[in-house]
């Protein structure tokens, strides 16, 4: 089920009414049967992936708490790794490396006789696989005590604010709170809905407008000019911002109605003074999980120079494979890697030629500003490779960008002037409420203003979500991961 | 406790407050969006809905149907004569209109339903492409009622909010009152098309892809639903009983098209079926079924504003052929 369809519109209100009218002990009832319901709207076959892996992991679970040592508890850890994990390769990347092997042995004329085998991706497989190895890691690291009701850690797994596309929630963090008793509040009702109602217009109204834009540049590069390839490059990045940040508001805003905390998954991440900081803004809750789970303990940066930079650029490259089972994928996340052991290998040096360039007082102040540029552009270069379908259709748009051509069409030509127009309205309320937030802090500041303003706030967001929304049903893009 | 319960009750009248306010700022937008209609289409159907609600007692002649119905202009009938074509619509549309308008029509004494050569191998919801909902939103933002075409909800919301969520996304309400302000006329622009005349060639090529689209389409439907053809005739025969039941003279009719699109469509198996499911329907029901199809005016392009639609001038010259029939199938009613 999506966000933006009238299915989610009918579904809500009836799950909330339910929720509030259900005693406190059956309420973990009533959320896993709605949380199979949603994701059942999909496909129900998948529903078996998810139950599969609650099985497992439940068992490991209880397995890991009857033993005392780390070693007795090791087998049951791979299991679950290799039952996760082996269902997540199974589905995701099989044809991805087949394809690949194949592609590598035709080069050596020699037969490769394992078929490709077409089966749709499960959505949100990879989400919901790393938050149920987060608690097989955590019960295993013994920090997480097993869970032994078996439907609420069903409910872990499958809660459905954040089943398909997170925010990917620890065990630690999320389980306490399945026990806890839930009323109705008014208060967190209303900031839910608050976070709901920003979700959705940044999903409905500027990533799927945008989208409008990007789909047609993208679709063929090679037929637009390189000012309109880079001006849906652009589009892309704010695209890809809102379509995610808005899934994760709505789902988020969800979850605190009825009153469940969920992380913070995007903290304003265009506005980072460096890639570092980009990936403590952007998609929190998966850069902590790969911090914890896979950069920690491939030693982090307690360890060699070298070795500390190969590290971070594995952690990277699996950053990129989870996201798409394609090179592109790959190489976004390799390059996002290449970024930071640069900057890091670079910093003495940087520093030593900002102060020679600029001494001056003025300089430093415009700093921060030259930072967050610089950081924007280089992640604005690594989404040509995420957006792209291939390897040579990204180094098709980057040249048609560098080989710059004077236009052959008016800039708004993909999507028409009026859309056009309507794009950068939105992109401009996008970034005066992003620098509000970053300034002021969001809901507070709304808050402090007068009731009016607030309802006049309100209604124009909604309306503008009702007169200027795409109500095409378009995926969110993160729903393929 | 008091306390909460003061509260609870300050939260719910501003609630109540919200709602009320947006309720009254819905309908002035909506109020807005009718006076500059997305489309053409959309204002000639509001117009004529407009009659259909506004009048009910004048209406004496309606006719309903796809895009094929607008062969009959009622601008060259008597007055109290609506025309209703809707692009793409199927019988399960058809029927519903019916239902919701007849009603609503104590005068209504003849009903003209347009049957094309696809109609009973047609239905909108056996098609993945939500595209041929379109004529289904349009005819629950333009009539009044709350009624569903078979359990279809979100066509009913999406049609009952399409003057808010307009799929020009306000651009026509922007450029009408921009044009107003500047003084400039708010022509929507009806359908400009049909005012044309087109070379033989040209209606010649469009039968070719309109033929091969709808082909195509009935295709898919039929494979999505074998059973079509024989839930259609059942839908037929409703909407004759529920017009006859209101005392109303049924005819069916089938317009003039473009001779190449004749040729085309004589390949269709289908056509065959249509027709003895007509026939067979005229001749059970006692229902004329007045098939122009092959009509001299088929030769002529003059008429045609594309292969399966007359242009304004064939409108009138068919209107005037059609309706001395009708005349003697339903005499001075």
């Amino acid at each position: 089920m999506l966000f933006n369809s009238l299915h989610f519109v009918f579904f809500l209100p009836v799950v909330l009414a339910l929720y509030f009218a259900t005693p406190a002990r059956w309420k973990w009832a009533l959320l896993l049967g709605a949380s199979y319901y949603f994701y059942a709207a999909w496909r129900v076959e998948y529903l078996l992936l998810i139950m599969a892996s609650t099985g497992v992991d439940y068992a490991a679970g209880i397995q890991m708490g009857k033993r005392d040592s780390r070693k007795a508890r090791r087998p049951w850890l791979f299991l679950s790794l290799l039952v996760n994990l082996g269902l997540l390769f199974t589905f995701k990347y099989l044809n991805f490396f087949s394809e690949t092997f194949q592609a590598a042995f035709d080069q050596f004329n020699v037969f490769y006789g394992i078929p490709t085998f077409d089966v749709l991706l499960p959505v949100g497989i990879s989400f919901y696989t790393f938050q149920t190895l987060s608690y097989t890691i955590e019960v295993y690291r013994g920090k997480q005590k097993p869970e032994r009701h078996l439907g609420i850690f069903a409910l872990y797994v499958s809660f459905f604010p954040q089943l398909v596309a997170g925010p990917i929630e620890r065990s630690t963090r999320l389980l306490p709170q399945f026990f806890r008793k839930h009323g109705f509040d008014l208060e967190r009702a209303r900031s839910g809905a608050r976070l709901m109602l920003w979700g959705f217009f940044k999903k409905l109204v500027v990533a799927d407008r945008l989208a409008v834009y990007v789909n047609e540049v993208y679709a063929d590069p090679t037929a637009h000019s390189s000012a309109t390839l880079l001006v849906a490059t652009y589009f892309f990045a704010v695209q890809i911002y809102c379509d995610f940040s808005g899934y994760s508001d709505i789902a988020i805003g969800t979850a605190r109605i009825m009153g469940y905390d969920l992380m913070e998954n995007f903290r304003r991440p265009y506005f980072a003074r460096s890639i570092r900081e980009f990936w403590g803004r952007w998609h929190i809750s998966l850069s902590t999980w790969f911090r914890d789970y896979v950069y920690i303990p491939l030693g982090g940066n307690r360890v060699s120079k070298g070795r500390w930079y190969a590290n971070l650029l594995i952690v990277f490259v699996v950053s990129g494979l989870w996201h798409g089972a394609a090179w592109t994928f790959v190489f976004w996340g390799a390059l996002h890697g290449g970024y930071l052991v640069l900057a890091l290998a670079s910093t003495d040096l940087r520093e030593r030629l900002w102060g020679r360039l600029c001494g001056l007082p003025a300089a430093d102040a415009l700093r921060p500003g030259l930072a967050v540029f610089t950081t924007f552009h280089l992640v604005l270069f690594a989404w040509v490779f995420f957006r792209a379908e291939t390897l040579r259709e990204a180094i098709t748009v980057i040249l048609g960008v560098v080989r710059w051509q004077p236009a052959t069409e008016a800039l708004s030509a993909p999507s028409g002037l009026w859309n056009f127009r309507l794009s950068l309205v939105a992109i401009a309320v996008l970034v005066v409420v992003d620098l509000v937030q970053s300034r002021w802090g969001g809901e507070r500041s709304l808050l402090r203003m007068p009731l009016p303003v607030r309802w006049a706030i309100y209604y124009a967001a909604l309306f503008a979500i009702l007169m200027f929304g795409e109500f095409g049903g378009e995926d969110f893009i993160y729903f393929q991961f | 406790m008091r306390r909460v319960a003061a509260m609870n009750r300050a939260a719910l009248l501003q609630a109540a407050a919200f709602l009320l306010v947006g309720a009254v700022l819905w309908m002035g937008l909506e109020g807005l969006s009718r006076a500059h209609p997305p489309t053409g289409w959309d204002q000639v159907l509001l117009d004529r809905m407009d009659t259909v609600v506004s009048a009910p007692d004048s209406v004496r002649v309606l006719v309903i149907g796809n895009s094929h119905a607008g062969a009959i202009d009622p601008d060259d009938l008597d007055r109290g004569s609506v025309a209703l074509p809707f692009p793409w619509n199927d019988l399960a549309e058809a029927e519903h209109q019916v239902r919701t308008l007849v009603p609503r029509l104590p005068e209504l004494r003849v009903a003209l339903v347009a049957v094309s050569f696809f109609t009973f191998h047609w239905a909108n919801d056996d098609l993945e492409s939500e595209s041929l909902l379109d004529s289904r939103e349009r005819f629950h933002a333009v009539s009044p009622g709350w009624g569903t075409v078979e359990g279809d909800l979100e066509s009913l919301l999406r049609g009952k909010s399409y003057w808010i969520v307009r799929p020009d996304h306000w651009l026509g309400v922007a450029s009408g009152l921009a044009s107003e302000l500047g003084g400039g006329s708010d022509d929507a622009g009806d359908d400009g098309f049909r005012d044309e005349v087109r070379p033989d060639s040209a209606l010649a090529r469009h039968a070719g892809e309109r033929v091969t689209t709808t082909v195509r389409r009935k295709r898919e439907m039929i494979a999505q639903n074998p059973d079509l053809p024989r839930e259609n005739h059942e839908r037929l025969v409703g909407i004759i009983d529920e017009l006859q039941g209101a005392g109303v003279c049924v005819v069916l009719f089938t317009p003039p098209y473009h001779w190449r699109y004749l040729e085309l469509y004589e390949a269709a198996p289908s056509l065959a079926e249509m027709r003895a499911l007509t026939s067979g329907l005229s001749d059970s029901l006692g229902v004329p079924w007045l098939d122009y199809s092959h009509h001299p005016m088929s030769r002529e392009p003059i008429w045609f504003a594309d292969s399966d639609h007359l242009n304004i001038h064939g409108d009138s010259h068919f209107t005037g052929i059609l309706m001395e029939e009708v005349g003697d199938w339903c005499g001075s009613r």
